[in-house]
């Protein structure tokens, strides 16, 4: 494993991005800048570096009255914030510093772009205004969703990287780290990059924003405009009464979730209403009021798209670890969910493609509605021990391919079957230890190192490089290409074969993906 | 408990109309009501006619299907369209030509849904005037497994308002005309998607893009090589994804991503870009996009992407670039197009991680090749 992780960092290069950065910390204050100012050096500090008190012209320029001397510590490139001082609660503005003006009460002139919020309207030398430079916000608390709903993708350094937004965890991921009573809103212009970190930016640790478990069910967050990230983020709880809600909200195009997880939901973790993307997420313990037809996951729109998600431990009834209706998974993992492994809607093109159903209430894969058309491509995929079909078609119309899936057998078989009667669907399965084409492995073995645990590296011989990796050349030229992967989401490790040991709890094996 | 829900789930299971199987030879004059035998087999003509839902049309290759007019497909499937040598369902290729003379026209226009075409080579649509496609889908739901286009004017294969699935096709030889914004597979709607497809060889200049993607694309271990456009061109506002994928000395960039697009999110990892003319990935930076860029690899020395491996990317998460020694592809041999993933750097290196935090889990991890014909140990 080390030679592994040595050999791919020796591999690796910096190819990053830049970021206009910006920081949550509870200890901070919603008053504060959130950016870390030229003046602050080392960790960034919840104390804003410069705070003076004055008049705003209404457009850009903060004048101090305060006696102060702003050119000593505040620096072009700094950002400010600029509000009424009277009730203030959260930042009403914040911008870029492009000026500072020397000497005793020097002007300071804020970005009229590179901005969030609006500049105070002229105080009319009524010195109401106070200035801040710098300094964590403190994040969400309570009812207040801030700085969500506040930042926004026009919050850029002079360089033009957009904004993230860093939000620190304390490093357990069982404890919240900001607690809120009500619904967020991320409804302003993107692209925001919200993240997650314990020590430092993009190190992969996570922030766990957390609902309560008390009053009535609210909405964790809700995204209504486009270009919003979310990574490293755990959002966990939703109320305790009422009507239930969703935990995550999308219901607009272009959102993109990486590495966040959702649990203790009292409806869907994830509803994803639109196009948007999910990148190895996780989601647990939701619908825990058993509503029908929530999930887990809900891919509810064409093009939504999910890729090394996990759904699992969702137990009601009516829960299925992933919903799609017209969207796409790969390397997707749904187990000990309470009925589907993945259920998809009517009259749609889904795909699946070397996923994981195992130890669902329902079928593995369930496949339309009885009406309408499906469009269905579902390769390389393990199905086992599910207590309905491993795939079950019900569409009326039915077209694709169904390719090189393997099938439990023995104690790991699919109560109903391996898959449900089909009609057009080009089908192509392999022996993978019964000794017939009919992709069914032995008995009593599964694919994977161990499941019940969550372990869902491939182990076994017969589905290691047993997966559909054909390509059509009929070019006079091609001599041909064909590939060998595994059956399965975590395709084993080439060398070794299944990967080394695990520990309890590991999070983000993949470190080479931390920036 | 599990038998009793195994025995209500079958009584819910609907039931599906049985399949017509039915005959088309080239030398087929039969009827459509005898086409059902081998020995009676109609005419394309005839079963382009006159299939109705639930038919599967078997096209035998003993002859080249060659058409001079436009055809259309306008009834409702499911349909299924097949090529076969001996057997029904053998894999042989049926070939249906549009030949070479004439003004340029549609070969095929699929505007009913749910049709899907299996083994089926497509090629030629005349000689001259204004560039058009082989094949077009506007009707919905329509999937292409193991079909071929190649020697059209326009692109080989074009969706415009239907969501259509490609699985080991192949296009080369396509936009002849050099049409701008064109790509041999041109896909236009949110949900279609390309496995394992392989554009190549198109050559006929700047726009002769292997694939062209707006609107939800997804290519997923796919091929795009030799052509003398991008390896795939997208304008969209949309979401995208590419993943396992190889972008081989094009001409222009491995993908480009033009601006003025606007609004879109990205996902992309484990490809390979390797001598590409311009950029592996260029992204237009007047462009609004967000997303993942994870571990993917680029070629360097004599294989390197001319103008570099990234062009401007703003606002995307990017880790994991691999940058393989000089002069080396990952590949046995490309040129040939044998994709075969050999090199070590590339064994593996994928990004194959998973995220779980819950307690009672010890954890997954996958370990893929970077690239779409993963290696076999």
């Amino acid at each position: 494993m080390k030679f592994v992780l040595a050999f791919i960092f020796l591999t690796c290069s910096a190819l990053a991005t830049d970021w206009t950065e910006f920081y949550v910390q509870s200890t901070g204050s919603n008053l504060n800048a959130g950016h870390q100012a030229a003046a602050d050096t080392g960790a960034v500090d919840n104390t804003a570096t410069y705070t003076g008190v004055g008049d705003s012209d209404g457009t850009s320029i903060f004048t101090p009255s305060d006696g102060s001397t702003p050119a000593s510590t505040v620096s072009a490139g700094d950002f400010a914030s600029v509000y009424v001082t009277a009730g203030a609660t959260v930042a009403t503005f914040v911008g870029r510093v492009t000026a500072v003006a020397g000497g005793a009460n020097g002007a300071i002139t804020v970005s009229t772009t590179a901005k969030a919020g609006t500049f105070p309207a002229s105080s009319a030398g009524a010195h109401t205004i106070t200035c801040k430079i710098g300094g964590a916000w403190a994040g969400p608390s309570g009812a207040v969703d801030f700085p969500i709903g506040f930042a926004a993708g026009t919050l850029m350094n002079a360089t033009g990287n957009k904004p993230r937004v860093n939000f620190k965890g304390d490093g357990d991921n069982s404890t919240a780290d900001y607690s809120i009573t009500a619904g967020m809103t991320a409804d302003t212009e993107g692209i925001v990059l919200w993240q997650g970190y314990t020590t430092t930016p993009g190190d992969g640790g996570k922030a766990n924003i957390d609902g309560g478990t008390s009053g009535t069910y609210y909405t964790l967050l809700t995204v209504t405009v486009n270009l919003h990230m979310f990574a490293d983020l755990i959002f966990s709880n939703n109320g305790a009464s009422g009507t239930a809600a969703d935990g995550i909200y999308i219901n607009v195009q272009e959102t993109y979730m990486y590495r966040c997880v959702v649990h203790d939901i009292a409806r869907e973790g994830i509803r994803m209403a639109v196009r948007g993307a999910l990148v190895e997420c996780e989601v647990y313990a939701c619908n825990e009021t058993n509503t029908s037809p929530w999930g887990g996951i809900g891919l509810r729109g064409d093009g939504c798209m999910a890729f090394r998600c996990i759904s699992h431990d969702n137990p009601g009834s009516f829960v299925d670890g992933f919903i799609s209706d017209g969207s796409g998974l790969v390397e997707c993992i749904s187990e000990t969910n309470g009925r589907h492994g993945f259920n998809s809607g009517g009259d749609k093109s889904i795909y699946y493609l070397s996923c994981d159903a195992y130890n669902n209430g329902g079928d593995g894969i369930k496949v339309g509605t009885g009406s309408g058309s499906m469009l269905a491509n579902i390769q390389n995929c393990n199905l086992v021990k599910n207590a309905g079909w491993g795939i079950n078609f019900v569409a009326s119309t039915q077209l694709g391919t169904l390719y090189h899936c393997g099938f439990g057998r023995g104690t790991q078989v699919n109560t109903g079957g391996d898959y449900s009667t089909l009609l057009g669907v080009d089908v192509i399965l392999t022996n993978l230890g019964s000794g017939s084409a009919d992709g069914r492995y032995a008995d009593n073995v599964t694919p994977w190192q161990d499941p019940a645990s969550g372990d869902f590296r491939i182990s076994l011989a017969a589905a290691k490089n047993a997966g559909r990796g054909a390509f059509t050349q009929t070019s006079g030229s091609y001599t041909g290409t064909i590939g060998y992967p595994d059956i399965g989401a975590g395709q084993s490790q080439p060398s070794a074969g299944g990967g080394a040991s695990l520990s309890a709890g590991t999070l983000n094996l993949g470190t080479l993906n931390v920036q | 408990m599990r038998l009793f829900l195994a025995i209500f789930l079958a009584l819910m299971l609907p039931l599906s109309a049985a399949i017509t199987e039915r005959y088309v030879s080239s030398s087929g004059t039969d009827t459509y009501a005898n086409s059902t035998s081998s020995s009676t087999p109609m005419s394309l003509t005839t079963a382009y006619a006159n299939a109705v839902a639930n038919d599967r049309i078997n096209i035998k290759a003993d002859g080249t299907y060659a058409f001079t007019t436009a055809q259309t497909l306008a009834q409702a499937g499911p349909i299924f369209w097949r090529g076969y040598t001996t057997t029904i369902g053998d894999g042989g290729k049926a070939t249906i030509d549009g030949g070479t003379s004439g003004t340029y026209y549609k070969l095929l226009t699929v505007s009913g849904a749910n049709h899907q075409f299996q083994d089926l080579i497509f090629a030629h649509n005349g000689a001259s005037g204004t560039g058009v496609e082989g094949v077009r889908v506007t009707g919905g739901e329509v999937c292409f497994i193991r079909c071929v286009w190649h020697d059209f004017s326009g692109a080989g294969v074009y969706n415009s308002t239907a969501i259509i699935a490609h699985i080991e096709c192949e296009a080369y030889a396509c936009n002849q005309s050099n049409i701008a914004q064109i790509g041999a597979i041109d896909i236009n709607l949110s949900g279609s998607l390309a496995v394992r497809c392989i554009s190549h060889d198109n050559v006929a200049g700047a726009n002769a893009h292997g694939y062209k993607a707006d609107g939800g694309m997804n290519l997923y271990q796919c091929i795009s090589e030799s052509n003398t456009g991008n390896g795939d061109y997208s304008t969209g506002d949309t979401t995208s994804t590419m993943i396992y994928s190889e972008f081989y000395n094009n001409t222009l960039s491995g993908v480009m991503f033009v601006p003025p697009s606007t609004d879109m999110i990205l996902t992309m990892y484990n490809c390979n870009f390797v001598n590409n003319s311009r950029y592996g990935f260029e992204f237009g930076s007047s462009q609004t996009c967000t997303g993942t860029f994870l571990n993917n690899a680029f070629g360097s020395g004599t294989q390197a992407n001319d103008l570099g491996n990234v062009e401007a990317m703003e606002g995307m998460w990017m880790a994991g670039e691999i940058n393989y020694d000089s002069d080396v592809t990952p590949w046995t041999d490309p040129a040939n197009g044998d994709f075969r993933i050999n090199l070590a750097a590339a064994k593996g290196a994928g990004a194959g991680s998973f995220l779980q935090t819950a307690t009672s889990y010890t954890g997954t991890i996958g370990y893929p090749d970077v690239g779409a014909a993963q290696y076999t140990p």
